[in-house]
């Protein structure tokens, strides 16, 4: 963990090395005027960016459908993720992550969840910063021991990111994970939990 | 510049319409998803994954008895706990985390001889408010039964002179103990009343030496019963020690029995047998269990869990569960064994499919009902104990 962790450090820094006046990535973007406003078009449909991102899960709590908060007994956990978006128009993508996530129990089980989401981000800029608001929704592999459930999952969340180069950026993600475990037949019924967890982690972003 | 500025424009506007299509292509796509997810997502797990996450605790380790040992027996006595593992041990009964005191350091030790002395403890029990336990020599060619009373030790030979040792049982203030002649491999069945004295029950060549016994009460008197005694592929039963003889009409067992338990509160007697099955007799004849596959089923006991009596049945791979209600009783007829921890309703575990109890060889149950403790003895995993806390039973390691 300790050597992926220096290894994404020395990726940010290369690309901090390496990278060219980023306001000058402002001025090789197109321009819309109206009414004498000049509105800067930074992305348009069909442009691409692809990130990676590594961080920490954090286990909040599992709700209990019939009521009540309970504690998941989890540890802090990792998270990472592969990322595709493509811009619809300038403030709007969509795109599809790939994840993957654990933490540990008590009893040192691992438990494995690995989302496969669609999201879809709305930009707020000032540039050389980016803010996405993002909402992802899709299906989680949840897996412990010999356990397997295949459900949904919602990760609203928002990030930061900051343009180094106009090809290369960083950033940071804040993400909730809400993971429902439900069963509609069966003697798991009553068993229903909410997973409620929560992600941070580092984003390497390339546009194309 | 102008036309640079117009173009773009331009493909804005044409693509805008494009956007709305796709965004809709997309609403559908993903509202698509979620339908397959709630199609799709009833996986039949044997628990629920979060829940089990949220009912998992630490096993607790008391860390002073090894975790690796065989326990073959454990009993209170007291204010003790005794257990047989390869030495004789006990710890207070008070909480959980007493050490366990190896029998040499008991007091009284000065008084030890002979296999005692050097050797190794494979069975006890109590019997008459005194400790009694099998020892073998080191080499195993010795063998002698010890009392210890009055913190002291003293060597039973009486009726025992010359035999080979192996098991003891304490059932309705007799004590039984299985033996054989030096170089024999036909075991006998001897019995104390005193236990100063044996003498020979008369039953014997066993294909494998005792392994279980209980006593059942006639239903009109408590103070008169029948006795019931296991060994390898015959069930002897009598109302005196003296007066054993093979029972009939009871279940066959291709690969042996496992163990006979009666629940007093049942009015059961229970059979388990090495092929997996648990046979029941409630006094109108026998039923018969589901088949636990691939496991050979040993010892039983019973705990009282919300409205329900428990029977838990020792196994070659942890144990089952046969869950009654007090209120029906149980219909022999229909007897399940399951598995602790699947389903919906937990009785005596919340955190045994998620220890090494659950695939370990069970060789003894033991209820301290005063505690409302459940000991489960392992051949290799230690000594497991069950106990109620915050409204769930689980299990933690002694």
């Amino acid at each position: 963990m300790r050597r992926v962790f220096i290894l994404f450090l020395t990726f940010i820094l290369f690309l901090f090395l390496s990278s060219d006046n980023v306001f000058l990535h402002a001025q090789d973007n197109d321009e819309r005027e109206e009414d004498g406003v000049v509105t800067l078009q930074y992305y348009s449909l069909g442009d691409q960016m692809f990130s990676i991102n590594l961080g920490l899960l954090v286990p909040l709590f599992f709700h209990n459908p019939e009521g009540g908060i309970t504690k998941t007994n989890l540890s802090l956990g990792g998270v990472g993720s592969l990322e595709w978006d493509a811009f619809l128009n300038n403030n709007l993508s969509l795109g599809g992550e790939l994840g993957g996530g654990f933490t540990i129990s008590p009893l040192k089980r691992v438990l494995i969840m690995i989302p496969i989401t669609v999201k879809m981000s709305y930009f707020i800029r000032k540039y050389p910063f980016e803010f996405p608001l993002f909402l992802s929704a899709g299906i989680c592999f949840t897996k412990l021991d010999d356990l397997l459930y295949i459900g949904p999952i919602v990760k609203p969340g928002f990030s930061a990111y900051w343009n180094i180069t106009p090809q290369w950026a960083i950033g940071i993600n804040a993400a909730y994970w809400w993971v429902p475990e439900f069963y509609l037949k069966g003697n798991l019924k009553e068993q229903a939990r909410f997973g409620n967890f929560a992600e941070f982690s580092l984003s390497g972003l390339y546009h194309f | 510049m102008e036309t640079l500025q117009s173009s773009h424009f331009r493909d804005y506007t044409t693509f805008k319409g494009n956007n709305d299509m796709r965004i809709k292509t997309a609403s559908i796509f993903l509202f698509a998803i979620l339908l397959l997810v709630l199609l799709f997502s009833c996986e039949e797990n044997s628990i629920a994954v979060f829940y089990s996450l949220e009912h998992e605790s630490e096993v607790e380790d008391n860390k002073s008895l090894d975790n690796d040992i065989t326990v073959t027996n454990i009993e209170r006595f007291g204010d003790y706990y005794y257990i047989s593992a390869g030495n004789l041990y006990r710890r207070d009964t008070k909480g959980s985390t007493q050490k366990w005191v190896r029998h040499s350091e008991w007091p009284g030790w000065d008084s030890a001889t002979g296999e005692l002395k050097d050797g190794l403890c494979t069975e006890f029990t109590v019997f008459n408010e005194t400790i009694y336990a099998i020892f073998y020599s080191v080499d195993g060619t010795e063998t002698g039964l010890f009392q210890y009373k009055g913190n002291e030790w003293k060597k039973i030979e009486n009726g025992l002179t010359g035999l080979r040792l192996d098991k003891i049982l304490s059932i309705n203030q007799t004590l039984f103990v299985a033996a054989r002649d030096s170089g024999s491999s036909s075991w006998k069945l001897y019995f104390s009343r005193d236990g100063e004295s044996f003498t020979d029950t008369g039953i014997g060549d066993f294909f494998r030496p005792i392994i279980s016994g209980t006593w059942v009460p006639d239903t009109a008197a408590t103070d008169s019963g029948t006795f019931y005694l296991v060994t390898g592929k015959k069930v002897y039963s009598g109302d005196d020690p003296e007066n054993l003889s093979v029972a009939e009409d009871f279940p066959s067992a291709d690969n042996g029995y496992g163990g006979i338990y009666y629940s007093r509160a049942l009015k059961v007697l229970f059979l388990s047998t090495a092929d997996g099955y648990v046979h029941a007799n409630d006094g109108s004849g026998w039923g018969t269990s589901n088949q636990a596959e691939g496991v050979s089923l040993t010892d039983m006991e019973e705990l009282n869990v919300d409205d329900n009596i428990v029977i838990v049945v020792g196994s070659s791979n942890g144990y089952y569960e046969i869950i009654v209600a007090e209120e029906t009783g149980l219909d022999k007829d229909n007897i399940v064994l399951r598995i602790p921890g699947t389903g919906a309703y937990y009785s005596t575990n919340i955190n045994y499919l998620n220890t090494t109890l659950s695939s370990a060889v069970i060789l003894k149950f033991y209820r301290d009902e005063e505690k409302d403790y459940l000991f489960g003895c392992t051949s290799g995993e230690g000594l497991w104990r069950n106990q109620q806390a915050n409204g769930y039973r689980l299990w933690n390691r002694e």
